[in-house]
């Protein structure tokens, strides 16, 4: 799930298609998909239906961060880091 | 050739994940496209099915689909298989010896029951079997029929032996083992009137 948020909150507003999704985490499409439909179910990630590139293909699902996933996408990067790095209150 | 098994694996996918999931089958299949331009769309198939039998216990339909195969390959086929070995093997001493008793009494008299009794147990298995196959198609009105087949093999197995080799232990407790089985069966069919899947 770590190596999902990762990859999905390089660019968080963009939206991603699952193949892409795939060579970008290294995640296989037995792994991604689960994931996927987890974190969508959870109001993580959202997906919209997206029209094909070239004509005669079919629609493509595409994925991005919601807010919530995007904040958890920071706080896990956040976890992560090293504690001298971490940023803290002032 | 491998193009094709992927889209047929996909397929097999997106009927694993039933009627809620159709919206990510469809997913599933519109990348199969751009796996197969890098060359990996069996891969990404493979993966797709994997994906959607991790996801068969979660949802309802997953776990009928879990429950019928399981009754079908892990009760009704090994059943059937049991019953075919015992025509294949040492018969009729294989069927009516298995009830653990005293070891059937056969003589010139009683002989000629042995075929028909044969018969009757492989009627038994090939009624299992078609069971099995009619579970998995979810054709309940055809698993009445193949049920109703299966009893009367049954219930002529038990007085057969009892008349011809005064032991029918083993066709009692075969008939016992068909009762439970075909009360799965039936609870199963009940379950899926309630929900009518597809």
């Amino acid at each position: 799930m770590l190596a999902l948020l990762e990859g999905l909150s390089e660019r968080p507003r963009e939206w991603r298609h699952g193949y892409e999704l795939m060579k970008k985490t290294g995640l296989s499409s037995g792994t991604l998909y689960p994931l996927l439909m987890r974190m969508t179910e959870q109001g993580l990630v959202e997906a919209e239906w997206q029209a094909p590139a070239q004509p005669g293909r079919p629609a493509r699902h595409a994925y991005r961060l919601t807010a919530s996933g995007v904040a958890l996408a920071r706080a896990s990067e956040e976890a992560g880091r090293p504690s001298g790095l971490r940023v803290s209150p002032a | 050739m491998r193009e094709k098994a992927a889209r047929a694996l996909v397929a097999l996918a997106g009927r694993s994940l039933g009627g809620g999931g159709s919206g990510w089958a469809l997913a599933m299949e519109a990348e199969l496209d751009a796996a197969a331009e890098d060359g990996r769309a069996l891969g990404f198939a493979l993966g797709c099915v994997a994906a959607a039998w991790r996801e068969l216990p979660a949802h309802e339909e997953g776990r009928f689909i879990l429950a019928s195969n399981a009754l079908a390959l892990v009760l009704l086929v090994p059943a059937a298989a049991l019953l075919l070995a015992s025509v294949a093997g040492d018969f009729p001493f294989s069927y009516l010896g298995a009830a653990g008793g005293q070891m059937p009494l056969v003589n010139d008299a009683n002989l000629p029951a042995v075929p028909p009794l044969a018969a009757l147990v492989a009627l038994l298995a090939a009624a299992h079997l078609r069971i099995a196959w009619l579970v998995l198609e979810r054709d309940w009105d055809r698993v009445a029929g193949a049920a109703m087949l299966a009893a009367a093999a049954a219930v002529t197995s038990v007085i057969f032996t009892a008349v011809a080799f005064v032991d029918c232990a083993s066709a009692i407790r075969q008939a016992g083992t068909l009762c439970v089985e075909l009360a799965a069966v039936a609870a199963l069919a009940r379950w899926h009137g309630r929900r009518a899947y597809a």
